[in-house]
C-alpha cells in the first residue's frame, strides 16, 4: 500500500482541479507545459510548508504571484489535499495583495471515523484542535502562525496517529530535479561532510552520503552495495568508487573502472555516471525508511540501457525498500519500462487546464498497448500529443 | 458496427505535391450529395515494396516491439485522425507511376499493413488507392476541362483510350506535347477545378483504378442512415460502379459495416 494514497490539487498553476490515486510507482509524461512538474511541485509545496514554513515555501514560488489558476473565480484559493492510509490533510492558500497569505487554512480528518481532528481557517492565528481527553474541540492560539497548525498539533496531548502519519510523509518526502543537481560542485569541489545519509535536493552532499553508507558499521552496507550493483549493471566498465577525504571537511569521489588501476576523478567521468549515481543514492541511501521520492526528468544524460536499469532500481526501491516514487519524464525509453497502470498521461485541456489519466485507462489505445511500448505510442503522438492535427486542403 | 453518420469526412493521405494541394477537388461531384467532404491531412513519403526480410526492433529493457517507420508515419497518424472522429474515413492515395501489377500489389500490401497495424478494428474505415499512373493521366480523360482550364491552343484532341494504361508518363506527355510551361501545383489545381468524374468515368472500360476508389467512397456513403438518399444521386450509374472495370489490386478492401447489417 503506498504511503501517499491520493492527491487533490485545485487552482495551482495549470492544475485547475486534479485528483490522482497514487501507486507505488507513478510515471507522468506529456507535452511541455502540461503540468507534470507542477503536479510534483504541488506535493513539494505542502512539504515545504511543513518543513520550512509557509513564508519560505511561498517565497520559493514568487510569493505566490501568478500561481493561482488564471481562470479561477474571484476570491478562490489554492487547495492541496493529501491522503494517507489513516488521514486526509488539506491545506488552503489564500491571497492578500496578490501574495500568498502566510496564515493558511488547514484541515485534518481521520479516515477511520471520518471525524475532523483539527481545523484552521485562512488568515487565522488560531486553530481548533479536537481534544480526545475532553472529547471536544478547543481553540488553540498558534505560537508561530506562519507555520502549519499540523506541527503545533503534534505537540498536543491528543491522539496523534493520523497527524504523525501526515507529518512523517512530508518529513520524508524528497525531490530531485536532474537539471538542478549541482554536478559542477561535485566535480570540482567534492562534498562537505555530513553525518547522515539523506541526499540534499541539489545533491551537493553526494560523496559524503556515499562515504557514510560505505563506512558505517551499523547501517549502510547493503544500501551502498545495492547502489554499486546498479551502477555496474548500467555501466559495464564501472567497478567501484574510491571516496577520499579532502582536507578536514570534504569528500571527493573517484571512479575505478574494470581493468584500470588509476582512478578517474569525478571531473573526468560522464554526466550520465554522475546522474545515475545521484538517482540511485536518492532511492537507496535512506535504507528501508518510508520515503516519497519525486524525480523530475531523471533521464537527463542517460543512455537507454542506463534508463532501463534506473527503472529496475525504481521498481526494486518500491517493492522492497518502502519507497513510493513519482517521476516526471519525456523519455519514451524510461516510461516504457513500467507497467501501464503506473504510467500517467498529462495533457492540456481545452481551457489550458491539466488533465491526468492513467495509460491503462485511456480508451482507444488498449489494443496497441499489448504489442507496442508506451514510449513508442508517445513518440507516434497517439498518447499525449504535443502537435495539433491540421488540414492541408479541402473541398 | 459503426454508429450512424449523417456526414462523412474523407481524410486524404497523399504522396504527391499536386495531390497535397488540390486532390479533394477530384471528388467534388461526390460532395454535391451534401453529406461528405474531402480534406488532405497528411503528406507521406511514397512507399515501394521492401525486398529484405522484415525485422522487428525491440525496446531496451522490457523488450516491447518498436514500431516501424510505416507505423509511425502512416498507421499512427491514421489512428490519431480517426480515433475521435467516428464519421471520418481515410483514403491513402498514391501515384502508381511505372509499377507493374506485382509491384503495385506489393506497395498496396505495405500501405495496407501500416494502416491495419495502426487502426486494428477500425481498419475498414481506411482504404488504399492508386492514381494510375499519376494524377495528370485523368487530364486526358476529360480533355475539354483540361483545355479550358489551361487555355490550351492547340487543344488536346479527344482521347478515346484508357488513360490509366496507355499513356506512359502523362505529366511528360502534357508538357512535351501540349503545355511546356505546366506547373504541377498551380496548374493541377486549375484542371481539377473543372475536371468532371462524370466524364472521366463515363466509359465502363476505362479508369479502373479511379473507379475502384470512387466505388469505395460511395460504399462508405451508403452507411448514411437512409441509403435511399445517396441512391438518388445515381453514383453507381454515372460512374459505372457496379458494371465497370475495377482494379484488381485495390478492389477487395473491407467496407465499414452499416448500421443494421451483420
Amino acid at each position: 500500500m503506498p504511503n501517499l494514497q491520493r492527491v487533490v490539487v485545485k487552482n495551482y498553476r495549470s492544475l485547475e482541479e486534479i485528483e490522482l490515486y497514487s501507486r507505488g510507482v507513478n510515471v507522468l509524461f506529456g507535452p511541455n507545459g502540461s503540468g507534470k512538474t507542477t503536479f510534483l511541485d504541488a506535493i513539494w509545496f505542502v512539504r515545504d510548508c511543513a518543513i520550512r514554513g509557509v513564508d519560505e515555501a511561498a517565497s520559493q514560488r514568487s510569493h505566490g504571484i501568478g500561481v493561482l489558476w488564471d481562470r479561477a473565480e474571484q476570491n478562490s484559493h489554492i487547495s492541496i489535499e493529501i491522503e494517507t492510509e489513516r488521514a486526509i490533510y488539506s491545506i488552503e492558500f489564500g491571497f492578500s495583495s496578490g501574495r500568498i497569505e502566510a496564515f493558511v487554512g488547514e484541515r485534518l480528518r481521520s479516515k477511520y471515523n471520518d471525524k475532523l481532528i483539527f481545523e484552521r481557517i485562512i488568515g487565522s492565528d488560531k486553530a481548533k484542535f479536537f481534544h480526545s481527553g475532553l472529547s471536544k474541540f478547543v481553540t488553540v492560539e498558534l505560537r508561530e502562525p506562519e507555520r502549519l497548525a499540523l506541527s503545533r498539533y503534534l505537540d498536543s496531548d491528543s491522539d496523534l496517529s493520523e497527524a504523525k502519519e501526515i507529518h512523517l510523509l512530508l518529513k520524508y518526502t524528497r525531490k530531485y530535479n536532474a537539471r538542478s543537481a549541482d554536478i559542477h560542485r561535485l566535480r570540482t569541489y567534492g562534498s562537505e561532510f555530513v553525518s547522515h545519509q539523506r541526499l540534499y535536493d541539489r545533491c551537493q552532499n553526494l560523496w559524503s552520503v556515499l562515504r557514510n553508507l560505505r563506512d558505517r558499521q551499523d547501517w549502510g552496507k547493503t544500501e551502498y552495495e545495492t547502489i554499486m550493483q546498479f551502477m555496474r549493471k548500467s555501466f559495464p566498465s564501472f567497478n567501484r568508487l574510491a571516496l577520499e577525504a579532502q582536507g578536514t571537511n570534504s569528500v571527493y569521489g573517484n571512479f575505478i573502472e574494470k581493468d584500470h588501476e588509476e582512478p578517474i576523478k569525478a571531473s573526468g567521468v560522464s554526466d550520465g555516471h554522475l546522474q545515475l549515481l545521484i538517482h540511485l543514492t536518492a532511492l537507496f541511501s535512506e535504507g528501508t525508511r518510508t520515503n516519497l521520492i519525486l524525480l523530475d526528468e531523471p533521464e537527463v544524460s542517460l543512455h537507454p540501457h542506463a534508463l532501463a536499469v534506473l527503472a529496475e532500481a525504481v521498481e526494486e526501491a518500491v517493492s522492497t525498500w518502502n519507497k513510493q516514487v513519482f517521476i516526471a519524464t519525456h523519455s519514451p525509453v524510461l516510461m516504457s519500462q513500467f507497467e501501464t497502470e503506473d504510467i500517467i498521461a498529462s495533457e492540456v485541456g481545452d481551457r489550458g487546464q491539466t488533465t491526468l489519466k492513467r495509460v491503462s485507462e485511456i480508451f482507444g489505445i488498449r489494443d496497441l498497448l499489448s504489442e507496442y511500448a508506451v514510449g513508442s505510442l508517445y513518440m507516434s503522438e497517439l498518447i499525449a500529443p504535443q502537435s495539433k492535427l491540421e488540414t492541408v486542403a479541402d473541398v | 458496427m459503426s454508429e450512424s453518420c449523417y456526414y462523412f469526412t474523407f481524410l486524404l493521405f497523399v504522396t504527391g505535391k499536386g495531390e497535397r494541394e488540390h486532390l479533394p477537388k477530384l471528388f467534388k461531384e461526390l460532395t454535391t450529395s451534401g453529406i461528405c467532404s474531402f480534406k488532405v491531412v497528411e503528406k507521406i513519403g511514397q512507399r515501394r515494396a521492401i525486398t529484405s526480410p522484415r525485422r522487428i526492433a525491440k525496446m531496451v529493457g522490457k523488450g516491447q516491439m518498436l514500431p516501424s517507420k510505416d507505423f509511425e508515419q502512416i498507421g499512427a497518424p491514421a489512428r490519431r485522425h480517426l480515433q475521435n472522429a467516428p464519421c471520418a474515413r481515410l483514403l491513402l492515395i498514391d501515384d502508381l507511376e511505372g509499377l507493374d501489377e506485382a509491384d503495385a500489389s506489393a506497395a498496396f500490401q505495405r500501405y495496407r499493413r501500416a494502416l491495419d497495424e495502426g487502426l486494428r478494428e477500425h481498419k475498414e474505415r481506411a482504404a488504399v488507392h492508386f492514381l494510375v499512373r499519376m494524377l495528370e493521366a485523368y487530364f486526358f480523360a476529360d480533355v475539354e476541362a483540361t483545355n479550358q482550364a489551361l487555355a490550351l491552343d492547340p487543344p488536346i484532341p479527344s482521347y478515346d483510350q484508357d488513360v490509366e494504361t496507355t499513356i506512359e508518363h502523362p505529366k511528360s506527355e502534357l508538357k512535351q506535347q501540349y503545355f511546356p510551361q505546366y506547373r504541377e501545383i498551380e496548374d493541377s489545381g486549375k484542371v481539377l477545378g473543372q475536371l468532371s468524374l462524370n466524364t472521366v468515368l463515363a466509359s465502363p472500360e476505362r479508369c479502373a483504378s479511379l473507379r475502384t476508389c470512387v466505388k469505395w467512397i460511395v460504399e462508405q456513403l451508403m452507411a448514411y442512415p437512409t441509403p435511399n438518399y445517396v441512391e438518388q444521386f445515381s453514383f453507381d450509374e454515372r460512374f459505372h460502379l457496379q458494371t465497370g472495370q475495377l482494379y484488381v489490386v485495390t478492389e477487395n478492401q473491407e467496407i465499414t459495416q452499416h448500421p443494421g447489417t451483420d
